[in-house]
């Protein structure tokens, strides 16, 4: 956004940054292209590394300090996403601009904010009432390469003299995808057949809708919120889909109150969650055969927190219910139907300790109890037998710490243990080909943190620099009993603890302007993981596809009415395979963009991503076939089979009031 | 794995071995000079991961990876005819070709993209692949990028006779079909017995149909040394779960079912893989990797008397995925136990390693291990 002089990107979040007791990252989709995702965004930060399947609107996940992507807890405004039929959550299926901030808590997650994995908690925030400028409308429209295009209104007002806060957005993206990629033709080593090919049943249409209203000093807030998805499933490189699709459905409504009984003050939340979705495969290009299922997770829960000051401190402690149910159908009726419940409460309690002014200490705890319960086979020689309910008992201590060394400095260190429980498939198996196991351990961990924030108020060099912003940490995790599926005797699968992962790493966030129109950012990890195992052909080796370096950084410069700005990707070299046979080379992805006011209120945005078209990467081949031939050509990608796109332009333009 | 992690599991069933018949036009089995080789592919399921190749010397133990990366996939299997080494990369759908002695990469062939190749017949210059997702067999050339495809499928409603095997006996190519009805992907039903077809590879037409006695040919063709063909069945929709056995196809005359040798309910279990050993006698025994989730074990089964030796080979600790037998008598046998993969060798019924030899890769493969 241009008003004049250039962004301050993380020094918007100063105050948080100094006061807050975790690490979190706070993304604010202004400082995004109107098409970007939850997932782009959050690829740009520290400590994330995103993962796409493909181009706009394909699947993407984030791994959090090099935690599996399903360790990594997602909310919409407070409310967990179900977890009980895929802890994975597609966060290309989120618009970002649908939200108002999107907050991630890289370390240590409050008690409060439902049980976490080792990779953090995940808050996609919608923001009441107009925004910073005090404009209660927003809207943009564009369209770009490969079909790429995008229409949204977004109303966010005060009401009733300002008591009465509200925001409505609606929106539509969608792509056709159909981008070139170089293939090998499956033979790496036969560079005879290789060629580009157009991506094919790579299309997307996407409508999402929210709306919420709230009281503003938020006593009462509740809201309503819809995304619909229907996307062409085109397959990986090797085995291509030309005629599957998916259509999903996701609903979440909630709404909490805040009231005040004596010193105390309470929260008390309920929601419910409905998740449709449809996967239709009629040439069966995904599987082995034909079929169309029908998938539905419902979810209803509820919590009430209670705080009171106790002599200058705080204490907290509060309870949660929470029913999720799961079924799978055949909408064709040929195989039987797999559902399944998952009942559970928490009891939480955290006690915010103010040793003096500068020193707060939070020991917290949380305590999950959870019944998970399939139904018993409708078909086959176990129909109608019973199967038996897994209950977990899992806690969650933590302890976070904040020094504040100066008004611009503050200490930070936590550690806690999370956890990520089975899925109903990985419990009690798939009727079909996944066995069920029923003795699973739920993968848990120790993650731990400590670091610096500096964010002076000041102006730095003569007033030449202001917006300074440093933020350096470290870290460790670790995951226990790692849920995988492996392949047994020959043809059955089955989840299984298959071991541990150990990451280490740093992360450092560095953000200043200069002379008001000139902005550098940069974001970097360094990242060190190792699996423990028994298998002496994994044990030590990295994680795959998890680089030791990953840089994001930015400059973006703004004069009058113009401005623009060019930013890179890099991350080195990864494995990738968890027995290291392979090697992805390092990449950096350039992209740049410009916006204009061309009119009061009126912006005109050219976008490039990936400018530099890289498309091709050269796989390393160790031994190699001839001295000549040491290196064979893929295509660029995130995850192997599934290319990305090369250079893309989008053109969007906004107006706001 | 293939498509599916499950799936794939399905497919990847079938343990191959080499021995000493003579398999197709291509010649008998050259056995260099030095000690017996196993070799063996190795793939972790996991689609665009690199797989391994590795050689154990049997004398010394010792294991090399000669090959150059991109031989292997994820979800490998490994024939050796004449001098040269078949993969089959089920994932990539490719059969990379390698010299036997050198493991010098002579072709690489696409099967076409995402037509799950499942094994490799050789006549000449030309390779039979049997495609599990596709009308039936795809015909290559070495050295060519040129694909036919001989249509299997008029015995399958849905268009896809699931075809996993093929083996050359004189100028006939024998292909089996599994014909499972995929309408129902979710545990892929047998559709009745399944069929193998004769293929006359000087016309590349199918010259007689057999109707096996048993459902799903879930393993791949071995030679007995009468020169008839060895394959295993199993039906997993039936109400054991495993019903089926090793079914002999005759080869001389007109070609027909000989029935079952070794059924499943006598092993306890079904059989992922088996190779024939011809013995001083003039029988032959007949080793199998038995599958009986969650273990799986080494069997033999004496052709001469048809009978089944009294124990497993193996340990119960053991998982074995693929067994092959070698030119001096032993037998080599992959072992996917999750925390000590490796390579096993025994002698009769005894083992002479204490522990399996690492190859860098788990070896969770069936029909992966050949020996020569």
């Amino acid at each position: 956004m241009i008003e004049g002089a250039a962004p301050d990107h993380a020094a918007r979040d100063r105050d948080r940054a100094l006061t807050d007791a975790p690490f979190v990252t706070i993304v604010h989709p202004d400082e995004h292209p109107a098409t970007a995702s939850v997932a782009d965004a959050l690829g740009q930060t520290a400590g994330v590394l995103t993962r796409s399947l493909g181009g706009l609107g394909a699947y993407e996940s984030v791994s959090v300090r090099g935690a599996e992507p399903g360790q990594t807890l997602v909310m919409i405004d407070g409310v967990p996403l179900a977890r009980l039929a895929q802890v994975t959550t597609d966060l290309g299926r989120f618009a970002l601009d649908s939200f108002g901030q999107v907050e991630l808590y890289r370390g240590a997650v409050p008690v409060e904010l439902g049980g976490a994995g080792v990779g953090g908690a995940l808050n996609l925030v919608t923001r009441l009432g107009p925004d910073d400028r005090g404009d209660t409308v927003r809207a943009s429209i564009g369209g770009g390469s490969f079909g790429a295009r995008h229409v949204r209104v977004h109303y966010g007002d005060a009401h009733l003299g300002g008591r009465l806060l509200s925001s409505t957005t609606i929106g539509y993206q969608g792509a056709t995808g159909d981008y070139t990629y170089y293939s090998d033709n499956g033979t790496p080593l036969n560079l005879g057949d290789d060629r580009y090919v157009v991506r094919a049943n790579n299309a997307f249409d996407q409508v999402d809708a929210s709306s919420r209203v709230g009281t503003s000093d938020g006593a009462v807030v509740g809201g309503v919120r819809a995304a619909w998805k229907h996307q062409g499933l085109p397959g990986s490189e090797e085995l291509p889909a030309l005629g599957a699709s998916l259509s999903t459905l996701d609903l979440v409504g909630d709404a909490h109150v805040q009231h005040a009984v004596g010193a105390a003050s309470a929260r008390e939340l309920g929601y419910v969650l409905v998740e449709t979705q449809t996967l239709d495969d009629p040439m069966g290009e995904l599987g082995l055969g034909a079929q169309q299922r029908g998938y539905l997770t419902l979810s209803g829960g509820a919590s009430s927190t209670w705080s009171l000051p106790v002599h200058g401190d705080r204490a907290t402690a509060g309870v949660e219910l929470r029913g999720d149910s799961f079924r799978d159908r055949d909408l064709g009726g040929a195989s039987p139907t797999t559902t399944g419940d998952r009942a559970g409460g928490a009891v939480l309690a955290s006690y915010d300790a103010v040793l003096d002014p500068t020193v707060t200490i939070t020991p917290a705890m949380r305590l999950d109890l959870v019944r998970t319960a399939p139904t018993p086979m409708d078909a086959g020689p176990t129909a109608g037998m019973p199967v038996p309910t897994r209950d977990d008992v899992v806690p969650s201590p933590r302890l976070t710490m904040r020094l504040a060394a100066s008004p611009d400095v503050a200490l930070k260190a936590s550690g806690g243990w999370y956890v990520r429980l089975p899925t109903l498939v990985e419990l009690f198996g798939d009727r079909g080909f996944v066995v069920g196991s029923p003795t699973l351990r739920p993968e848990r961990g120790p993650s731990g943190d400590c670091g610096i924030v500096w964010a002076p108020a000041r102006v730095l060099a003569g007033g030449a620099i202001d917006r300074v912003l440093v933020e350096a940490a470290g870290f460790v995790t670790r995951s226990d009993n790692t849920i995988a599926f492996i392949t047994t005797a020959g043809y059955v699968a089955r989840a299984a603890n298959i071991g541990q992962s150990e990451t280490a790493g740093a992360e450092l966030v560095a953000s200043a302007r200069a002379w008001r129109m000139l902005s550098l950012t940069a974001s970097y990890t360094e990242l060190h993981t190792a699996q423990v195992s028994d298998d002496p052909d994994l044990d030590g080796k990295p994680l795959p596809r998890s680089p030791e370096h990953v840089l994001y950084a930015r400059a973006d410069v703004v004069h009058g009415r113009a401005g623009g700005w060019i930013d890179v990707a890099a991350q080195s070299e990864s494995t990738l395979d968890p027995a290291e046979l392979g090697r992805v080379p390092g990449r950096a992805l350039v992209g740049a963009g410009a916006r204009v006011e061309v009119a009061a209120r009126v912006g005109l945005s050219l976008s490039v991503a990936n400018a530099l078209d890289l498309r091709v990467v050269q796989l390393p081949l160790v031994p190699p076939p001839s001295p000549t031939f040491t290196s064979t050509p893929t295509a660029l990608t995130d995850v192997g089979g599934y290319p990305l796109p090369g250079r893309s332009f989008y053109l969007s333009m906004d107006w706001s009031h | 794995m293939r498509k599916f992690p499950i799936a794939l599991a399905l497919l990847a069933a079938a343990c191959g071995s080499s021995n000493k018949a003579k398999p197709d036009g291509a010649g008998i089995d050259d056995a260099p000079n030095g000690p017996p080789l196993a070799v063996v592919v190795a793939g972790d399921y996991m689609m665009n991961s690199p797989g391994t190749l590795a050689v154990v010397n049997l004398d010394t133990q010792a294991v090399t990876h000669p090959a150059p990366a991109g031989s292997v996939d994820d979800d490998p299997m490994i024939r050796h005819f004449g001098s040269d080494l078949y993969i089959v990369n089920r994932d990539l759908a490719n059969i990379t070709i390698l010299d036997a002695t050198t493991f010098t990469l002579i072709d690489q062939i696409s099967t076409g993209t995402g037509s799950n190749p499942q094994d490799v017949a050789v006549v000449g210059n030309t390779l039979y692949v049997p495609v599990f997702a596709g009308k039936g067999v795809a015909v290559l050339t070495r050295g060519s990028q040129t694909m036919t495809t001989i249509d299997l499928s008029a015995d399958d409603p849905d268009g896809k006779p699931n075809c996993n095997s093929a083996y050359v006996v004189g100028t006939n190519v024998y292909v089996s079909c599994e014909l499972l009805d995929d309408t129902m992907p979710s545990t892929l039903p047998p559709r009745g017995p399944g069929k193998v077809y004769v293929i006359d590879s000087t016309t590349n037409t199918v010259s007689t149909t057999v109707t096996m006695q048993n459902d799903n040919p879930f393993g791949i063709f071995q030679p007995l040394t009468s020169g008839d063909l060895s394959i295993p069945t199993v039906n997993f929709d039936s109400p054991t779960g495993d019903a089926g056995c090793v079914e002999k196809i005759t080869t001389s005359g007109t070609p027909a079912s000989g029935g079952c040798t070794a059924n499943n309910t006598q092993l306890n279990g079904y059989a992922s893989g088996i190779s024939i050993a011809p013995q001083p006698s003039g029988d032959s025994v007949m080793f199998l990797a038995v599958s009986d989730y969650p273990s799986a074990n080494l069997q033999g089964f004496d052709l001469g008397t048809s009978t089944l030796w009294p124990a497993p080979i193996s340990a119960s600790s053991e998982l074995v995925e693929s067994v092959a037998s070698c030119p001096d008598g032993e037998v080599v046998a992959t072992d996917g136990t999750m925390a000590t993969p490796g390579v096993r060798i025994y002698s009769g019924t005894a083992e002479k390693t204490t522990a399996p030899i690492d190859i860098g890769a788990p070896t969770a493969n069936a029909n992966a291990i050949v020996c020569y």
